[in-house]
Parts: C-alpha cells; sequence; structure tokens
C-alpha cells in the first residue's frame, strides 16, 4: 500500500517538475526573445507583457513546491538577473553582432532545464555544453563587444550570471 | 479585479427591473431570454462596454440559431429578445460604469504593500542575518500574490481598455514589473555578497541605498493611499553616487581585472542592480500625476 502511494506521489512530483521545467523553458524563450528580436525597441510593451505572463505562471508553481523550492527559486532569480540585459543595452542592433551565441546559449539552457528533474550525467554534459557555449559569448565579447558596446559592464554581468546559472544545483 | 457588490448587485437590479417593465408593456414574447443577455451584458467590465455587448450578442445569436435545431423556438423572435436584452444591458453599464483610476488604486495598493514589506525583510536579513527563512517565506508570499490575477491589475492589458488611461496604467505596471524583477534577482546576488564579502563600509552604503528605496515605496503607497504626494526629499541621487564612487575605489579601474575574478562581479552586479532599482522607482516617482 505505502509503495503505492510512493509511486503515485513520485509520478505526480515528476509530473509537476515537467510541468515547472517546460515554464521555465519557455520564460527562458521569452527572455532572449527580447533580446534576439529586432522590433524589441518598437514593441517593448508587447514583448514586456509576455514575459510577465511566464513569469507569473512559472511563480505560480515555484510558490506550490515546498521540498526543492529554494533551488528551482534560485533558477528563477539567476533567470531574471540576466534577462536584465535587455534594459541594460540602449543600443539595441549589439545583439545583432552575437546573435548566434546567444542563439546557442538559449538552446543550452533550455537543455538543462528540460533535464533538470533527472540529475543524471546527460545533466553534467548539458552544463558543460552551456559552459562552451559561454565561452563562445565570451571571446565575442573579448573581441568585439567590448569595443562596440556603450556599456560592456553589462555583457560582463550577462556572462557572470550564465556561469552562475550553470553552478546552479 | 477588485468588485463593488453594491454597485453589481445595483447594475443587476436596475437591468432585470427595465426588462419587467418593458415586458409589461411591451408583452416580450420571452422575458428569460431578455433577463438572460441583460444580466450578461451588465456584468462589470474593465475593456470596452460596446465591444463587450456586441461579442454577447453574437454568442446568444448562434445559441439561439443552435437550439432550434433541439427545440421548436421562433428564431427572429428569439433574435429580438437577446437584442432587447443586450441593449438594456449595456445601458446599464453606462449609468454607472467603473471607476478606473480608483480601482487601479485599491488593486495596485496591496502589490506596493507586499513588495516594500519584502524589501524590508531583505534589509533585515542583510543586515542582521537572522531572517533568512523569513526572507524567503515573503518572497514565495509575493509570488503568490502576483501570480494569482485576482490580486493583481491585469485587467490593465484587456484588449479595447480605455485608450485615455491605458499607456498611464501600463507604464506604471510595466516599471513595477521590472523593479519586483530587480528585488528577486537581488535575492542570489546577496547571499552571494554575503558569503564572498567582508567590506562594512560597502554593506553599510549598501543597507543605505536600500533604506531609500523603501522610502521612495512608502511614498507610492501613500500615493495611493491619500491620493496625494507626501513628503519627499529632493535627494535620491548622492546616495547612488557614494556607492558608485566607493566600487570603483574597491574594484580594479580596468575592466579586465573585473572579467578574472569572481568577488568583484559579484559587487558590481550587487550595485548595478540597486542603481537600475533606483533608476526605476524615480521613473514611477516623476510619473505621479500631481493631484
Amino acid at each position: 500500500m505505502s509503495k503505492r502511494i510512493s509511486k503515485l506521489f513520485f509520478r505526480s512530483s515528476s509530473n509537476f517538475c515537467s510541468v515547472l521545467s517546460r515554464r521555465f523553458v519557455k520564460l527562458n524563450n521569452e527572455i532572449f526573445a527580447c533580446f534576439l528580436q529586432s522590433d524589441y525597441p518598437d514593441n517593448e510593451y508587447l514583448y514586456e507583457r509576455r514575459l510577465h505572463v511566464q513569469k507569473n505562471k512559472c511563480m505560480k508553481f515555484i510558490s506550490t513546491v515546498t521540498e526543492q523550492t529554494k533551488m528551482y527559486d534560485r533558477f528563477y532569480s539567476i533567470m531574471l538577473d540576466y534577462s536584465q540585459l535587455r534594459h541594460r543595452v540602449p543600443d539595441h542592433t549589439i545583439f545583432e553582432i552575437c546573435r548566434h551565441e546567444l542563439i546557442a546559449i538559449r538552446q543550452a539552457i533550455n537543455n538543462i532545464l528540460q533535464n533538470m528533474i533527472y540529475f543524471t550525467v546527460n545533466d553534467e554534459r548539458n552544463i558543460e555544453i552551456l559552459r562552451e557555449k559561454i565561452d563562445r559569448f565570451e571571446d565575442i565579447y573579448q573581441n568585439v563587444l567590448r569595443v562596440t558596446a556603450r556599456d560592456p559592464i553589462a555583457f560582463v554581468l550577462f556572462i557572470d550570471s550564465l556561469k552562475m546559472f550553470g553552478r546552479t544545483k | 479585479m477588485s468588485i463593488n457588490y453594491f454597485k453589481l448587485i445595483t447594475k443587476l437590479s436596475m437591468a432585470i427591473a427595465i426588462v419587467i417593465i418593458l415586458h409589461y408593456y411591451l408583452f416580450l414574447t420571452n422575458i428569460y431570454w431578455v433577463l438572460l443577455s441583460a444580466i450578461l451584458a451588465s456584468l462589470p467590465t474593465h475593456g470596452s462596454i460596446m465591444r463587450r455587448g456586441f461579442i454577447i450578442l453574437f454568442i446568444l445569436f448562434i445559441v439561439v440559431i443552435i437550439m432550434q435545431f433541439f427545440v421548436p423556438i421562433i428564431v427572429h423572435d428569439r433574435m429580438i429578445d437577446v437584442i432587447f436584452g443586450v441593449a438594456i444591458g449595456t445601458f446599464c453599464q453606462l449609468i454607472w460604469p467603473i471607476n478606473l483610476v480608483q480601482e487601479f488604486s485599491e488593486d495596485i495598493l496591496p502589490v506596493l504593500q507586499q513588495v516594500a514589506d519584502y524589501l524590508e525583510t531583505s534589509i533585515l536579513h542583510f543586515s542582521e542575518k537572522e531572517y533568512s527563512q523569513e526572507w524567503f517565506e515573503k518572497k514565495i508570499n509575493l509570488e503568490k500574490m502576483l501570480s494569482k490575477k485576482i490580486a493583481y491589475p491585469e485587467w490593465v492589458f484587456a484588449t479595447g481598455f480605455n485608450p485615455g488611461l491605458r499607456g498611464g496604467f501600463r507604464f506604471f505596471l510595466i516599471h513595477l514589473d521590472r523593479i519586483i524583477e530587480l528585488l528577486f534577482a537581488l535575492t542570489y546576488l546577496l547571499d552571494r555578497f554575503i558569503t564572498q564579502h567582508t567590506n562594512q563600509m560597502m554593506r553599510d552604503l549598501i543597507i543605505h541605498s536600500m533604506k531609500v528605496h523603501h522610502e521612495i515605496f512608502n511614498i507610492l503607497i501613500n500615493y495611493f493611499k491619500h491620493n496625494q504626494l507626501g513628503y519627499f526629499s529632493i535627494d535620491y541621487d548622492s546616495d547612488i553616487a557614494t556607492l558608485d564612487k566607493t566600487i570603483w575605489q574597491i574594484l580594479p579601474a580596468r575592466l579586465e581585472g573585473i572579467d578574472l575574478s569572481e568577488e568583484p562581479l559579484t559587487l558590481l552586479a550587487l550595485v548595478r542592480n540597486i542603481k537600475d532599482t533606483r533608476r526605476w522607482l524615480l521613473k514611477l516617482l516623476s510619473a505621479l500625476p500631481d493631484e
């Protein structure tokens, strides 16, 4: 009987986590859409509204989890931290220079978020991939963005935040 | 969305009374259809009243058309009933419309209070370290509140919302959202700072700036509570300028130095977060109408 209950509990909790990870993936996609879509400065309210909806969905789930809330909450805080880049970069065209790197980082983060309920070897590999993508972004920062961006520190903080995301467990 | 039940009941009673009077004098064919459409059209909305009336009319027309296949009804008579009902409901909406400014103040006030409360606990946690659990609970409570559609004035984004008020209300919500984002990001930045740094001077400056944030929040709360700007200091920049000056005395002057180690980055991220929060808070403060 107790085995059955624990099985049911596991099934519901894993289902819950998979929904939460899907929500996080959607939030991450919305955050990166603000960097990658060239019409963001013209339709700022539209993008911010979409982001707000996804944030609410994540918050709704985070506030109901009990045991692992702190870990998910940390993920959420770091995601919000790296999303600040959209306000800190006044010239949006600068994102065109690092477009491919940003897409690669988005994908790497999504992979981590999709697997975050399993904590397997696969997860470690995804983190390693994210580190590689961050290194590539750092290269482009050192060679191009540091010189061309009006506020290069915004990118330094973005990279730092991504690195913290890779370390969160 | 906060519902004023007195207004709602008055509107519904008025709609029902008009339907009964019209039915008595005009001998409407079926009072139930008129009542149904009048009640639906007189329910409160923050969007365009006319647009909502047309949507209800369209839906009820479809219902009438489908119903004729199951129940013996005269379609054109029922359609006239529906038109009458929707017209009465829309008329009742126009008589006593929702006071959007008052409703916005009522809805935004608890959100601001909760955010200010969370910020206060953040300051306590940062200065005394004993409020970790309380801080976390406050954050969860704030998240719960923000994710509830009833508690947060989501209706500002409704289609057809008053174009005269739309710009100002949305500006306020979007900027408040940015501030909340920064405060949530502050959670992990403060934790990082606590584990890495022991610089008491920097800590005091950060606490002072956070207290000024809280002061600005109190001005906003006071405004929405009493509809007037109370006393506020002219200087909300000097603490940020001091913070900025001090950080560059601690950090390496060249950017390459910052890139290398984690500790200066934590400090830099924390100060940047505080600066950004202040920027958005001052924007909100300056956007308040002077009444």
